[in-house]
């Protein structure tokens, strides 16, 4: 009635139920009631239980329903793991475990020999069960790290890699281009799905440094899978100005994304003086892709009317954009130096000589003296007047002396004047002797040899004997000087033998001395680290006559924008990252327009109607939004952000 | 409070919950965020939960809530796991041998429990109302108390009276029908398809029957019903009992793989970013 | 003079069995002797009855011969316990007897610790449960066993009582107690009336103490025909039980009544018996029979008499039907406080009419009224209820029954006329089990087991009623008649919540209660011996099993409540008080 006990057995076969009790002569049957009571029979007359232990055969108990089950599961258990030993602990684990095949490119990866393929971006990864135990317990962090170590190793470049984690890989954003970060950065309207983002998510986070390359692209989503697509609104998630799409909220264009260094060009003011106007294609072609449109070079596009000879009808004597090169200035002397006391009327300091006179060590502090701004400011003559007050005459001796050893190295023609001049340009830019921009200005001071030659001979002839430190009469110059004519090894310069002066006019376009000089003056821009005091003074002096040279540039800088240390020569185009990232194929859309070859139909010049406040540089309205997105629509072109815009600021 | 109340608030709360996951689970495509780790630890602590229902049903003493608290628990939280699944696995199957493994088998859970569910609300109405009932496990008694009395009568039968019509019946069909539980899918229908037929046939071998046998046959027929309702219950009883073994065993597989899953992530990224 | 056994025309069935042979044990059991009936016949009451007043199949001296029973007790053994049910009355023959009102360890009468077990051991048990049946550990059985008691004179002692004296002599002196001096009576409210004994009496000697235990039949019998006997029983519960009676009901309770009131009520109320006192095994009988139960019911007030009176309950139960269609609508039943024809009377009072009473009162089994009669109503009761809810809005309950709150609360007549056939309205936790949310999982059986070292304590069987099974789980009966004549007072009610439970180290496995029981809701099982492989226990004087009774104890010993209820997943099982039939109907409207 009660069943099998826990271990199995049968209650009642178990274990005798009746012990006689003898009662007199009798033995009585003390079966428990509950069994039944005293069994009819009653014991055997020496007192053993006679019944047949359990009435009916014994039981063979077998387990219940809910044992089976429990025994059932504990199976299934051990089945699971055992599967799960077998699959990860092969040699095959890393396929089992694989989350899903790698895209196309990354396949190809190979790894070592006896490394698995794994293991190329997941340290740590090799087979083995414990292995993996051991790889939670160390820290995570930097694991995490490392594997983005892996893609920026070969996505970026070296340098490109420790800026390649910042907001959209660039070094400074703000520096690129200020306006275009502030008008992605306008509180915009927002989509419900973007204010949801935020509402549950918080603000967005614009240093992204704490991102890795997983936060955007997913691996292991098959071979087909391209890891570039990214929907619009992962866009937006960063970009305050919000906007439902491309057609609906984006902002308008405007100059300020179009802004390029290159050619200062102003269609509006040329499109006049040709007979039909302006055709774009005369100076406008595609490139070898067709994706950008290039400035036809300054010989088939600007020359035509743009032309430098000096070979003009004027000759020579056309003083017009000419650069001053060296002049002896005008002083007086107490005690007898030698100088050309009529021929040197100098009033002030040409800037080119100020600045290879600061090449010189000893000249420098004179200089400094001289461009002092609280003191002569530059004038000369005014420095006369302090060096009398302070009582130091014998400074403009030194001046004078600082002078003829910078004539003397100019006109020197040996390798010892080469080294004499590339030291001091050196010193003057703050550059270093190998700079090859410097070297190619030496190279141009050495083919500049002869003139300073002239120049010598003309006004300074006992120049050598002088520096050497022999009793030079003046007197005695009139007799060594020697006529010289203009030869045409002398092309650009101009000796004036009256005023003691040497110029320089450019040649042609494309001038290689004024060139050498922008591009050298514009490398030592930037040169601020480690300055001792003297290259303090340098930069200071040169800072000034920075200033003053740009006048003197000015043939070139009509046209040419020199900026810091950027002279990009060429037209460069558009700047990409100060654009807003963003990029265009000419080609496609060429072939889309109602007129071949009709640029206007994209580039539309200023008129009279046009407002006067917006910026248009080189004389064409910021483009028309509308125009793009009148083929960029849904249903139409692609109008997702990634088809114009571009996140990486180098493309990985 | 009446069932009605209880399930229309549990479903509200229900629905308010995962109303209130709904935008973490859409916005995190959108903000970069790790959301995939923390959904797979909230679905892991809802399975973990889920699972501690056989350990709770196992202490029975210290009051920690009646069971049907924690089956209601029980059955909201896995419709909410369920949801959570989806969004962990943003609605996609995975690829990868062992994440598939484990999606089929979260998926099996859920039909399981589903189906589970089915059959405890539909089933105990059926056997209610079908009568002579008895406990599943002593089903083999009455079967064979039933098998014994028909031998009983067929063996009566054969002695009274000439004609073997009974004990030919019983030897074609009875004899079978009642050596082992019978028709256990036809009763998962409630088909009446076998029982009937053969009451029928005896019905049919009526007119061949002299009197006794006629009373003989009365009792057949009643005995014929006995064990078809007997096979009723253990079909379905069975039944009750039986998805069950499909249902917990799963349970420890599930949270096995689980685990592997776990350290398997955390070995691989640091942590799912 | 007189005559022992003489034969008796169509005597009593009880009388084949006479009530002093009527022992479990055998060494106790002794026919009344001719000596003993004639020193009976020389003292009160029996000498001053008259003998011709009983009819010719009730003859005195038969009543007494086989209705009777002399007892001796040494000094400090009990003779009643305190909260014992019991059937019989004593009188005092020789010697005295202390009534104990206070001071007596619950467990010195045999009773349980009454302490639950810490959360701890709870949920330790759950590891720890014996994988053989029943399995006890023996050291916590008492070892006095079975030891006769003989005096000199060959006489045998009842040997299961406790003896207080022996086990507290403190407690046996210093106890408050009364003198309830040799001649007197006592232990007739409990034989009649169907209450718990109100103290602990014991035996003061000195030396031997003789008692002559009257079992209710025969008092009942006496007092039918001995109008001496009544008037003193009568009188007897009239000082002692009617105001106790009265204040079961809440009508009572919550009218206020002032002392002269209460007078005029104890002095005029009527108290009346109906059915039998051992309805249980007239119901065993009857279902055995299957009889309409109801046909055999004793009617109290039927439909369409006058109202002659508030009728209360005070024990047992009465059902409430009407008349429909040719038999009787059972809507509805009464227990102990409950009132009956409050609503007529009231009516009939206030408006001066004469209705009559609209639905017939019969005795459950049996049932114990006590009649407020109509006069007394009118002057007494209904004043007070008048001044205690002025403007006439009587709180429902108070109200009692009436047809209609029962089927508003109540859908289905068969479920009432189910419950009230079968005396399931006896129960304080009847176990019900919705078969139509029932998985049939048995978690509530194992829980059961689970708290009771493997042991389930119901069985998931019973009476099915439509969709609903009243399962064989003790059901705490709130007229417990399993606990009559337990002889070592095992099986008692807790200290706590009232829950019916046996007391295994006492328990003597006569099989008592589990014969009482109309539910067969007790069982006897052979318990094991832990220190001894799990062998059946066996008594070493008689080579038999050592048996006990089992039945559910409500986890009075665990915390949280019946396990069985907090283990169903499907709400499908509870434990229904059957006196609060609005919870039930929600339950089983759910």
């Amino acid at each position: 009635m009660l069943g099998p006990d826990g271990k199995g057995r049968c209650t009642v076969a178990a274990q005798s139920i009746c012990q006689p009790v003898k009662d007199g002569d009798r033995w009585v049957c003390t079966r428990s009631d509950v069994l039944g009571g005293a069994c009819t029979a009653g014991p055997s007359p020496t007192g053993e239980c006679a019944c047949p232990s359990p009435e009916q055969p014994p039981c063979q108990p077998v387990r219940s329903l809910r044992a089976r089950r429990t025994r059932l599961t504990i199976g299934a258990g051990l089945f699971a793991v055992a599967v799960l030993l077998v699959w990860l602990m092969s040699p095959n684990s890393l396929t089992m475990v694989s989350p899903g095949t790698l895209s196309a490119a990354h396949l190809a990866i190979e790894a070592p020999p006896g490394v698995p393929n794994c293991q190329v971006c997941h340290q740590g990864a090799e087979s083995g069960f414990g292995n993996w135990l051991s790889m939670i317990a160390s820290q995570t962090e930097t694991h995490s790290v490392e594997v983005n170590q892996q893609c920026l190793g070969c996505h970026f470049s070296e340098t490109d890699q420790a800026i390649a984690m910042k907001v959209h890989s660039a070094a400074e954003l703000s520096e690129i281009s200020p306006a275009v970060e502030e008008l992605s950065m306008l509180a915009g309207p927002t989509s419900f799905l973007l204010g949801l983002s935020d509402q549950v998510y918080g603000e967005p986070m614009l240093d992204q440094t704490q991102g890795t390359c997983s936060t955007c692209h997913n691996e292991h989503e098959g071979a087909a899978h391209d890891m570039k697509v990214m929907s619009d609104v992962q866009c937006q998630v960063c970009h305050t100005n919000q906007f439902e799409s491309f057609n609906d909220g984006h902002p308008a264009f405007t100059s300020a994304t179009s802004i390029s260094s290159g050619i200062k060009f102003d269609h509006a003011k040329h499109h006049p003086r040709f007979d039909d106007g302006l055709d774009c294609q005369s100076c406008h072609q595609a490139d070898a892709e067709g994706k950008t449109m290039l400035v036809s070079p300054f010989e088939n596009s600007c020359q035509g009317c743009h032309e430098q000879r000096s070979k003009d009808h004027h000759g020579d004597a056309i003083k017009k954009n000419s650069v001053p090169f060296l002049q002896l200035p005008e002083m007086e002397f107490e005690d007898p130096v030698y100088w050309p006391a009529e021929l040197a009327v100098g009033e002030n300091l040409a800037p080119m000589m100020t600045l290879l006179l600061a090449g010189d060590d000893e000249a420098l502090p004179l200089l400094s003296e001289i461009y002092d701004s609280d003191g002569a400011a530059g004038d000369m003559f005014e420095w006369f007047f302090i060096l009398e007050d302070e009582g130091e005459p014998e400074k403009k001796a030194q001046l004078a002396t600082a002078i003829k050893k910078l004539v003397s190295e100019l006109a020197d023609y040996s390798s010892s004047g080469e080294k004499a001049r590339t030291v001091r340009l050196s010193k003057a830019f703050s550059l270093e002797a190998t700079d090859p921009e410097l070297q190619t200005l030496q190279a141009e001071l050495s083919a500049a040899n002869f003139v300073m030659q002239m120049f010598k001979q003309r006004y300074l002839p006992q120049l050598e004997d002088d520096l050497a430190g022999e009793e030079v009469d003046a007197t005695d110059d009139e007799e060594l000087t020697t006529d010289w004519m203009v030869s045409k090894h002398m092309s650009g310069w101009r000796v004036d033998s009256d005023e003691g002066a040497i110029s320089y006019r450019a040649v042609a376009h494309s001038d290689s001395w004024l060139k050498n000089w922008i591009e050298t003056l514009g490398k030592s821009q930037g040169k601020t680290a480690q300055m001792t005091s003297m290259d303090e003074m340098r930069a200071g002096i040169r800072a000034l006559m920075l200033d003053e040279l740009s006048g003197d540039f000015k043939s070139c800088t009509k046209c040419h924008t020199v900026q810091g240390e950027a002279a990009p020569w060429s037209a460069a185009g558009r700047l990409y990252d100060a654009s807003g990232f963003t990029k265009f194929n000419h080609r496609p859309h060429m072939a889309m327009l109602n007129e071949p070859g009709n640029c206007l139909t994209c580039h539309i010049p200023k008129n009279e109607s046009s407002d006067a406040s917006i910026a248009m540089p080189r004389g064409f309205l910021p483009h028309d939004k509308e125009i793009c997105s009148s083929c960029h629509a849904p249903g139409k072109a692609n109008n997702t952000c990634l088809n114009c815009h571009q996140y990486h600021h180098e493309r990985p | 409070m009446l069932f009605r109340t209880r399930r229309l608030l549990s479903i509200a709360a229900l629905v308010l919950v995962l109303l209130m996951l709904t935008p973490y689970a859409i916005g995190y495509r959108i903000a970069f965020s790790d959301v995939v780790v923390t959904s797979g630890w909230l679905l892991f602590a809802v399975v973990a939960f889920l699972s501690s229902y056989n350990l709770r049903k196992k202490l029975t003493y210290p009051p920690l809530l009646k069971s049907s608290t924690w089956l209601q628990m029980h059955i909201y939280l896995g419709i909410a796991a369920m949801v959570i699944f989806l969004f962990h696995t943003s609605g996609k199957v995975p690829t990868g041998h062992l994440d598939i493994a484990l999606y089929a088998l979260f998926t099996l859970m859920v039909a399981s429990g589903l189906f589970g569910f089915y059959l405890t609300r539909t089933i105990p109405t059926t056997l209610s109302s079908r009568g002579n009932e008895v406990i599943f496990e002593r089903i083999p008694l009455f079967r064979r108390q039933i098998k014994n009395r028909v031998e009983q009568i067929i063996l009566q039968s054969i002695e009274q009276s000439a004609s073997s019509i009974l004990a030919e019946f019983y030897k074609s069909y009875l004899m079978y029908f009642l050596s082992g539980p019978r028709n256990v899918l036809l009763h998962l229908v409630r088909s009446e398809r076998t029982s009937y037929r053969l009451r029928h046939e005896l019905r049919e071998s009526d007119r061949y029957l002299d009197e006794q046998d006629k009373v003989l046959a009365a009792e057949l027929d009643d005995l014929i019903k006995l064990k078809d309702d007997l096979d009723f219950h253990y079909a379905r009883q069975g039944l009750l009992k039986l998805w069950l073994f499909f249902h917990i065993p799963m349970t420890l597989v599930l949270l096995i793989f689980l685990v592997a899953h776990i350290v398997l992530i955390y070995a691989f990224t640091s942590g799912g970013s | 003079m007189v005559e022992v056994n003489t034969p008796v025309r169509d005597k009593p069935k009880r009388w084949d069995l006479p009530f002093s042979m009527d022992f479990t044990n055998e060494a106790e059991r002794r026919e009344m002797s001719f000596s003993d009936l004639n020193d009976l016949f020389a003292k009160k009451p029996f000498s001053e009855m008259d003998a011709s007043r009983f009819p010719d199949s009730l003859p005195l001296a038969s009543i007494v011969a086989n209705d009777t029973r002399i007892r001796l007790y040494r000094e400090g053994d009990a003779i009643v316990r305190q909260g014992d049910y019991g059937n019989s009355a004593f009188l005092i023959l020789d010697g005295d007897c202390r009534a104990i009102i206070e001071g007596l360890d619950p467990a010195q009468l045999g009773r349980q610790a009454g302490h639950s077990k810490s959360l701890l051991k709870s949920v330790k048990g759950l590891f720890t449960n014996a994988l053989a049946p029943e399995v006890r550990d023996s050291r916590l059985y008492p070892q006095h066993r079975d030891k006769a008691v003989f005096d000199p004179s060959g006489t045998v002692f009842v040997q299961d009582v406790p003896n207080i004296l022996e086990l507290s002599p403190e407690s046996y002196s210093e106890a408050r107690h009364n003198i309830i001096p040799e001649g007197s009576l006592f232990g007739e409210l409990a034989a009649l009336g169907r209450v718990q004994r109100s103290v602990t009496v014991v035996a003061a000697g000195p030396g031997t103490t003789r008692l002559l235990e009257i079992r209710w039949q025969g008092l009942r019998d006496l007092m039918k025909y001995d109008n001496g006997l009544r008037d003193h029983i009568n009188k007897l519960f009239r000082q002692n039980g009617l105001k106790g009676a009265l204040q079961m009901s809440p009508l009572i309770q919550a009218i206020d009544l002032d002392e002269d009131q209460w007078d005029q009520l104890l002095a005029e109320a009527e108290f009346e018996t109906f059915g039998s006192y051992d309805w249980h095994g007239t119901y065993q009988q009857l279902r055995k029979r299957d009889e309409d139960l109801l046909t055999q019911e004793p009617v109290v007030q039927e439909e369409g008499q006058y109202p002659n009176g508030l009728l209360i309950i005070r024990a047992g139960f009465a059902r409430m039907s009407q008349r429909h269609g040719a038999g009787e609508y059972t809507f509805g039943y009464l227990g102990i406080g409950d009132v009956h024809g409050l609503q007529e009377l009231m009516h009939n009072v206030s408006t001066d009419d004469n209705s009559p009473i609209q639905t017939t009162l019969r005795a459950a089994g049996y049932t114990d009224i006590v009649r407020v009669p109509t006069r007394t109503f009118e002057q007494v009761i209904y004043p007070a209820m008048m001044k205690t809810w002025p403007d006439g809005n009587f709180p429902e309950k108070f109200l009692g029954e009436t047809m209609e709150r029962r089927k508003r609360e109540f859908s289905g007549a068969p479920m009432m006329e189910f419950l009230a056939e079968n005396r399931y309205i006896n129960g304080t936790a009847t176990m019900l089990i919705d078969l139509d949310r029932c998985t049939r999982c048995d978690d509530c059986v194992r829980a059961c087991a689970s708290g009771h070292n493997n042991n389930p304590r119901f069985i998931r069987h019973g009476k099915i009623q439509d969709h609903h099974m009243i399962a064989n789980a003790c059901m705490h009966c709130a007229d417990p008649v399993c606990m009559i004549g337990c002889p070592t007072g095992a099986i008692h009610r807790s200290e706590g919540g009232g829950e019916v439970v046996i007391n295994d180290a006492t328990c003597i496995g006569c099989g008592t209660c589990a014969n009482s029981c109309p539910y067969e809701n007790i069982r006897l099982v052979n318990v094991r011996d832990q220190s001894q492989d799990d062998a059946l226990m066996v008594d070493p004087v008689k080579g038999k099993a050592i048996v006990k009774a089992t039945k559910c104890d409500l986890c009075v010993d665990h915390h949280g409540g019946p396990a069985c209820v907090r283990a169903c997943p499907h709400d499908a099982l509870t434990r229904a008080d059957m006196d609060d039939l609005l919870d039930l109907s929600v339950w089983l409207n759910r």
